[in-house]
């Protein structure tokens, strides 16, 4: 044996059932759900043969009607020479059979869920297909809610979501390759892309990166996102993830990649842009007015959110001036007898804040009561009437808070810069908050995902490509898509000039 | 390593080079509304009073609003005064809500050009300063007054200013770097409007009437406030108001309001005294008439803007007139159109200026429009 994980090219010992299955149940020793059998059939005891699987991996009435019960039945000939030959071609009734004697390929096959059938006298095995295993039902992914639209979400099965999305692209241009992600784990994966539509260099540079991987456990898609991301450090995401069949087909239908992992119905797409975070599937299911109207509440929020508390300690501990008089008289009564300086104030209300939202997140659904007494009464009222902090502070964190909660999909980024800018503010003022902003542009626009730009803006001269980012036109007008993302770009050709 | 020390240094330089480290707490201030300057006592150049805006405890409590509290100090400079009353008060007064200037006219008679420095220097005050002349004894006693429509004092004053200037037209409020311009540039004087207080029933309180009239910084008079108007009118300052009429001057029935007003002010300078042309543009509102008839049915509407145009006519005339022989101060801003138009003529003109303002020729044409007689057409009655 060459090491725990990985057999090499080993082959079955010999010819003899008897020491084949001694030899697998070796590898397999201490783990008691392999369940081993034997049997021979009913008018020929020489043909002789063992079963193992995996208990709880198989689907029992499969491997016993399939598969036993013909090879009990069937008038084998005397002393047949190749017995395994014999039931793949002749007997069973499973759908998918690999004849094999890599040892590699028999493990593989018992904990994938298949049936490993040894037969006498023969030196390699059949790795028949019988898995069956439960999944959760497809449901509506509780973070990508709509209130129109498709209503199905990814579950944990590669193949079940490989199906969805197959009946939303019905084409052979729709191309899926298999990979496999894991020493240990084994973890299933697939890359999926429309072949005509695809940026071909996009592509490449997703495979080399998906060929440098190497880590004993995949468990969720992340893994591999975090190990190809273009910018491991940074809090911005260059890789889209959705649990949605209808936002995976678009985005394929787009000219982008996307990687199925098995075990996750989280489905990374590539290249990610940053409006991205700011486009919902649902802008595409209503009015285009509406869906632009949102669009533009969502980018409003994201940039109220992470700047609104850094321009609050900005204007009244540094240019109270600029505060009309009337404001800064009454914020002036407010913070009378207030114990702490307005930055600290702000910076323990928002981390305040951030704590009653990760307990609100990680919470049973029964005490959410509870959280909003404790959170609303408690903190808010109950701190401002005993002077502990202003009332203003609660405003200006409740509404950098609820405008952070609209742009979900930024979360993360926004917690954390908006204590960076709220930093300067306090170190510098309006003249901090603008250098913090500053370097904040820049780290955005240089930013690339697979190549692209992921704010393209400096690189688009044709109008054409503004059609669908910080607004969206009715789909009469997107006759084409857009060009740094897919080769192919004619989306409609009706009206279209030759 | 360079490139490192680079690093470090380059925010290090913001904290030195900026300025911008000036983190300061907004309850550690008092927030002063207004300033007034007198003479100094025992011996002190200056009496200043600042009236500061003292808030209520607390947002969740009683809310009381903002109350007014009127410090006072002696000083030998502006600055000097304003940091010795820190003697009695826990907070640094903060200037950069002060809306309002009142000088004694004790100090406008002897100049305000050496008091107005610190206001333009400091960084606190701002250039949009209003300045008033107090027409009590003191100014300080105006500051001391009890608000009676708003809660302080500065505050109120500052609203009627802006208030009256643009729905009665009769005040000019004037600017800090207004002033500033004004002094600096030749061929105009300054006005500034002047505030007294008014007794009335149920307390004192405090209105803003007429101008005060300077000859280069000092001042040299009053104007009532119907003068201050007219004189907007040849300033092109009118942004609304009323302007009484009717057949007999003496006796006005009929009140226009001022939708629009341009006038256009050209110099002959030709031979010898140069002539003003003073060609005032007005639309205006029939506003109000205080007849038993209805005098736009029965007049006609041509007429009634001919009285118009008559009373513009006089009145501009009589106010020139009054300023040129008692003041002798061209608040009219004459030189400066001269200087602008021709400067030829007033490069000429300019040595002399103060003898040919006084013997300046005016005419004055006026064109009135009524546009719409308000919400009654007909009066009825005939």
């Amino acid at each position: 044996m060459a090491s725990s994980d990985s057999f090499g090219s080993a082959k079955l010992p010999s010819a003899d059932l008897d020491a084949n299955v001694e030899y697998i149940c070796n590898i397999f020793r201490n783990d008691e759900t392999l369940v081993k059998r034997f049997f021979s059939s009913a008018r020929e005891p020489t043909a002789r043969f063992c079963v193992l699987f995996s208990d709880g991996m198989i689907n029992n009435k499969l491997l016993n009607e399939d598969v036993i019960r013909p090879l009990l039945e069937y008038p084998f000939g005397k002393d047949d020479p190749d017995l395994t030959r014999t039931v793949s071609e002749s007997i069973t009734l499973s759908d998918s059979v690999e004849k094999t004697d890599q040892v590699e390929h028999l493990v593989q096959g018992i904990v994938y869920g298949d049936t490993i059938l040894l037969a006498r006298g023969c030196p390699d095995a059949l790795i028949l297909n019988t898995k069956g295993w439960i999944f959760r039902s497809i449901a509506e992914p509780e973070s990508e809610r709509v209130l129109r639209g498709p209503r199905e979400g990814f579950n944990e099965s590669l193949l079940m979501n490989l199906s969805m999305l197959h009946r939303k692209l019905r084409t052979p241009d729709l191309k899926v390759r298999y990979r496999t992600f894991g020493r240990r784990t084994r973890t299933k994966a697939c890359l999926c892309y429309l072949d005509s539509l695809v940026n071909k260099s996009v592509l490449k540079e997703l495979e080399k990166r998906l060929d440098r991987i190497d880590i004993d456990g995949t468990l969720d898609s992340n893994y591999i996102g975090e190990l190809i991301k273009d910018a491991p450090f940074s809090a911005i995401k260059t890789i889209g993830m959705t649990e949605r069949p209808d936002v995976v087909a678009a985005r394929l239908l787009e000219g982008r990649v996307a990687l199925f992992l098995d075990g996750t119905p989280s489905v990374l797409t590539v290249p990610h842009l940053f409006i991205e975070h700011f486009q919902s599937d649902e802008d595409y299911y209503v009015n285009f007015v509406f869906s632009s109207i949102g669009r533009f509440l969502r980018i409003a929020a994201f940039v109220i959110s992470i700047t609104f508390p850094a321009i609050y300690v900005a204007l009244t501990t540094f240019h109270q001036e600029m505060l009309p008089t009337q404001l800064l008289l009454s914020i002036s009564a407010a913070r009378q007898g207030v114990p702490f300086p307005t930055a600290l104030e702000t910076v323990l209300m928002l981390i305040v804040f951030e704590m009653l939202r990760e307990s609100g997140a990680r919470m049973p659904g029964i005490m959410g009561q509870t959280l909003s007494i404790v959170g609303a009464l408690v903190v808010g009222q109950a701190a401002v009437d005993a002077k502990l902090v202003s009332a203003p502070i609660i405003i200006v964190v409740g509404l950098a808070g609820i405008t952070g909660l609209m742009v979900p999909r930024l979360k993360g980024y926004i917690l954390i810069h908006r204590f960076c800018l709220l930093f300067c503010a306090c170190l510098l003022g309006l003249y901090g908050l603008l250098l913090g902003l500053v370097i904040l542009m820049v780290s955005i626009f240089s930013m690339h995902s697979f190549g692209v730009p992921i704010v393209p803006d400096m690189h688009l001269n044709n109008p054409q490509e503004y059609k669908d980012i910080y607004f969206r036109l009715p789909w009469i007008f997107m006759k084409k898509r857009p060009g740094y993302l897919s080769r192919n770009q004619t989306r409609q050709t009706t009206g279209e000039k030759k | 390593m360079k490139k490192l020390l680079a690093l470090l240094l380059a925010p290090a330089m913001l904290f030195t080079l900026t300025g911008c480290w000036n983190y300061h707490e907004i309850e550690t201030f008092q927030v002063v509304a207004g300033i007034a300057v007198d003479p100094g006592l025992n011996g002190y150049k200056y009496h200043v009073t600042v009236e500061c805006v003292k808030l209520g405890q607390g947002a969740s409590q009683q809310p009381s609003g903002p109350q007014p509290v009127v410090l006072e100090a002696d000083g030998n400079t502006i600055f000097d005064t304003v940091r010795s009353m820190l003697n009695e008060s826990d907070k640094k007064l903060y200037f950069s809500h002060c809306e309002i200037v009142v000088l004694s006219k004790v100090l406008a008679k002897d100049g305000i050009k050496p008091l107005l420095d610190w206001f333009m220097r400091d960084a606190e005050p701002r250039d949009t300063l209003e300045f008033l002349v107090s027409k009590e004894s003191t100014a300080g006693v105006i500051l001391q007054q009890k608000p009676k429509t708003g809660q302080v004092m500065s505050y109120q004053i500052s609203n009627s200013l802006h208030e009256s200037a643009n729905a009665a037209g009769k005040n000019l409020h004037v600017q800090l770097y207004q002033i500033n311009n004004t002094l600096n540039t030749q061929g105009d004087d300054l006005s500034l409007p002047a505030v007294e207080v008014k007794p009335e029933a149920g307390g004192d309180t405090v209105q803003v009437e007429g101008d005060a009239v300077f000859r280069e910084d000092k001042m040299v008079g009053w104007i009532t406030a119907d003068q201050a108007k007219f004189t907007n009118f040849v300033l092109d300052r009118i942004s609304g108001g009323l302007l009484l009429t009717g057949e007999d001057p003496a006796d006005p029935d009929i009140t226009l309001e001022v939708i629009h007003n341009s006038t256009k002010v050209k110099a002959s300078v030709g031979g010898g005294v140069p002539t003003m042309n003073i060609d005032i543009h007005m639309t205006a509102a029939y506003a109000e008439q205080n007849s038993t008839e209805d005098l736009l049915s029965k007049v006609g509407v041509d007429r009634i803007e001919s009285y118009a145009e008559r009373t513009l006519q006089t009145d501009v005339g009589n106010t020139i007139d009054t300023v040129q022989k008692q003041y002798d101060a061209d608040i009219f801003d004459f030189g400066a159109t001269i200087s602008q138009s021709q400067p030829d003529a007033w490069d000429k003109l300019k040595a002399g200026w103060r003898d040919t303002f006084k013997k300046l020729k005016y005419h004055v044409s006026a064109e009135v429009e009524i546009k719409n007689a308000a919400t009654v057409v007909d009066k009825g009655g005939k």
